[in-house]
């Protein structure tokens, strides 16, 4: 405790160097006995960027939010954080970084003015600062008419918008969001997606944690899929689509087709899913082999309807991992 | 140990947010409260039920001797005496509303001017030994009584010289008062609740992801436990002291404030520890009343120690608050300061283990969080 104590008060963050990565994970690994949760991550996250963590459950993508806000010790490997080592900084980067953790780690016994009070104390915030800005947050999350009810009484988007109050108090650099619309109705969904969306604008750098590849796509420039602790890809939604995707061709016949093996034996074909008079042909990247599905399908019975379209994030994913992302 | 100035708003803040966690919660609060009513309130029924035997007694002689023996067996503090004819105490006996029925024959006085035997007929509901072996010891002992009171025509020449101890007689009720006090132990379920909580509500994260220390936080949680213990205590001190249980004179209110502060430090390291390492509300919540209710009896809380078996007594000596209990006893009723450097000594040291547990337990709690 002696050497705690003796760490100097939360100071606040020096103006950083708008070159220096928000994050930056060099050859990360973080091992719980034989479990490779993390394993040679190398990330960057540029300031200013809303950037997306990917995966299945146990992919490791909270050991790497535990790693990057110094909750967890690396086993090998290096985290900066706005350039600062998260090993000998690691009170510094929490002082820089704002949080909301997927449980919300709210006092649901107390008011959201006394959770947002506490918070700032833990801060170091100002006395004469402190009100105005926890006014100005609740504000800012609509829950300035709600200041002295219990947080027992709120509802799941309430509670996620107090949290998010919570980690914007200390006007934090960076923020780190896990499942930051978990459980919350579609209305508050949009909300919260707005109040991202605004916190790219002020300059700020998010990270967000997600299940929801509608969310990912709606709020990041850039997206990393995570697997068994391995990055298997980094890039914006676009590029993803582009590398990974190729085209998903949907046929509907008049008959079941009696083709289907022949479209499975065409070059640049992934993957052919048949039900019924339907059929999904999913492509690989580049390839042109449209027309020539059409020819078989047509010489063999009648086409009906036929529909190219670019393929969602939930199918690369499953392409890239072998799972979709809720398993 | 070097605190910093954002230390002590941390460790402020810890506090000011548990105190107000608990005016929200006062279900943990009451726990604390109504554990050491509770147990008063079982002493005082154990007190009133099990003091004074019920007993009717047939008067058939109504000479002075008679008279003398009836008001010896109401002095001996054993018996709730009614008097009543033969059929209606034969009634209540049989009824099982009286414990005994006691018969001063008709030639009582007679016989006994006459130095003659003289049987005074018992009657005794034996259905609970400790109210029957009361009958036993007290009949003779009235007897005793009635011919020490003839002086020097009493064939017993042996007399009783009693000489007190203490200045003070201490009646059970008001002595159970004392050990009372040291039932802010169960403060250490406020404390060991407030510590579980932030475990099991998941809040620890809250605490760890801000830059605050942990040696700040452990701070607060300590201080939150002994600030609540403390108030609980000298609450339950001015109400002995308005009703009269516990009368420290001048400096010995300072002696009873000092013990119950190393008490309450000792109970709140003790509760941190035991919340840090359970981390969970219910098996907390029970394990400290478990504790509270061990440490209260082992330091006499029903009895007076010195009077229980060796190994009790040796057992006792290793639990800090039978010094405590001791220092208070001495300073609440006597006005003494027997042994108090030795009181002050262990239980010091006890409430500093027990706080070094509590941040060890605390620390650890938090490191594996992390």
């Amino acid at each position: 405790m002696r050497e705690e104590m003796r760490q100097e008060a939360p100071q606040p963050y020096p103006t950083e160097t708008p070159t220096v990565p928000a994050i930056e994970l060099r050859a990360l690994c973080k091992a719980f006995g034989t479990l490779q949760a993390v394993d040679h991550l190398t990330l960057s996250v540029e300031q200013g960027e809303i950037f997306g963590l990917l995966g299945p459950n146990g992919s490791g993508k909270t050991t790497t939010i535990n790693l990057i806000s110094g909750l967890a010790t690396p086993t090998s490997g290096e985290v900066q954080v706005m350039g600062y080592d998260v090993r000998r900084h690691a009170r510094r980067i929490r002082q820089m970084l704002g949080a909301v953790p997927q449980e919300t780690a709210l006092y649901e016994e107390l008011s959201a003015w006394d959770n947002l009070d506490f918070h700032a104390d833990l801060f170091g915030m100002a006395r004469q600062e402190k009100k105005a800005r926890i006014t100005q947050m609740l504000e800012l999350v609509q829950l300035q008419e709600r200041k002295r009810s219990r947080v027992s009484t709120f509802s799941g988007g309430m509670k996620r918008r107090l949290a998010l109050a919570r980690a914007l108090l200390h006007d934090p650099h960076l923020l780190y969001l896990d499942e930051p619309t978990l459980g919350v109705d579609v209305q508050s969904r949009r909300a919260i997606w707005d109040y991202i969306l605004s916190l790219r604008d002020q300059g700020k750098t998010v990270l967000i944690t997600t299940n929801y590849l509608e969310e990912a796509q709606a709020l990041c420039e850039r997206i990393a899929i995570l697997d068994h602790g391995k990055l298997i890809a980094v890039d914006t939604p676009e590029h993803l689509k582009q590398i990974y995707g190729g085209s998903v061709v949907e046929l509907e016949t008049a008959q079941p087709s009696a083709v289907v093996d022949d479209i499975r034996r065409l070059p640049g074909v992934k993957e052919v899913i048949q039900e019924g008079t339907h059929m999904q042909i999913t492509t690989q990247a580049g390839s042109l082999v449209a027309p020539q599905i059409i020819n078989l399908v047509t010489g063999q019975g009648e086409l009906r309807q036929i529909a190219v379209r670019e393929p969602n994030l939930d199918e690369i994913f499953l392409r890239l991992t072998g799972t979709a992302l809720r398993d | 140990m070097h605190i910093t100035g954002s230390s002590l708003r941390v460790i402020w803040a810890c506090l000011k947010k548990d105190l107000k966690s608990a005016r929200s919660e006062p279900l943990y609060t009451l726990v604390s409260i109504i554990l050491p009513l509770n147990v008063l309130v079982l002493m005082s029924l154990l007190v009133i039920s099990g003091g004074l035997a019920p007993t009717a007694v047939v008067m058939q002689d109504s000479g002075p001797l008679a008279q003398q023996f009836y008001t010896a067996m109401s002095q001996a503090h054993s018996f709730m005496l009614q008097q009543a004819t033969a059929e209606q105490a034969d009634a209540l006996i049989e009824q099982g509303r009286i414990v005994a029925v006691v018969t001063i024959p008709a030639d009582f006085d007679a016989l006994i001017r006459q130095n003659q035997s003289v049987a005074v007929g018992v009657k005794i509901n034996n259905l609970n030994t400790d109210f029957t072996n009361d009958i036993r010891r007290a009949i003779p002992d009235a007897i005793t009584q009635l011919y020490q009171q003839q002086g020097s025509t009493s064939p017993i020449k042996v007399t009783l010289q009693e000489q007190n101890l203490r200045s003070q007689d201490i009646q059970l009720f008001q002595y159970s008062a004392m050990p009372l006090l040291l039932l802010v132990v169960s403060g250490l379920i406020s404390s060991s609740l407030a510590a579980a909580g932030e475990w099991e509500t998941r809040t620890i994260k809250e605490l760890l992801l801000s830059p605050a220390s942990s040696g700040a936080i452990i701070c607060g949680k300590v201080l939150t436990g002994f600030v609540t213990t403390v108030a609980l205590g000298v609450l339950v001190l001015g109400a002995g002291s308005l009703l009269g249980w516990v009368q420290p004179v001048g400096v010995y209110w300072l002696i009873v404030l000092l013990i119950l502060a190393l008490v309450a430090l000792f109970s709140a390291g003790l509760g941190v520890a035991l919340g840090a390492l359970l981390q969970r509300i219910q098996p907390v919540g029970s394990a400290a009343i478990v504790l509270a209710l061990y440490l209260f009896f082992l330091t006499g809380g029903t009895a007076v120690l010195a009077f229980d078996p060796g190994w009790l007594q040796t057992v006792a000596t290793f639990v800090p608050l039978y010094y405590g209990r001791h220092a208070l006893e001495m300073a609440m009723f006597y006005q003494s300061s027997d042994q108090l450097p030795r009181d002050i000594v262990v239980l010091a040291g006890s409430a500093l283990l027990a706080v070094g547990l509590g941040i060890l337990a605390m620390r650890r709690g938090l490191a594996d969080s992390r």
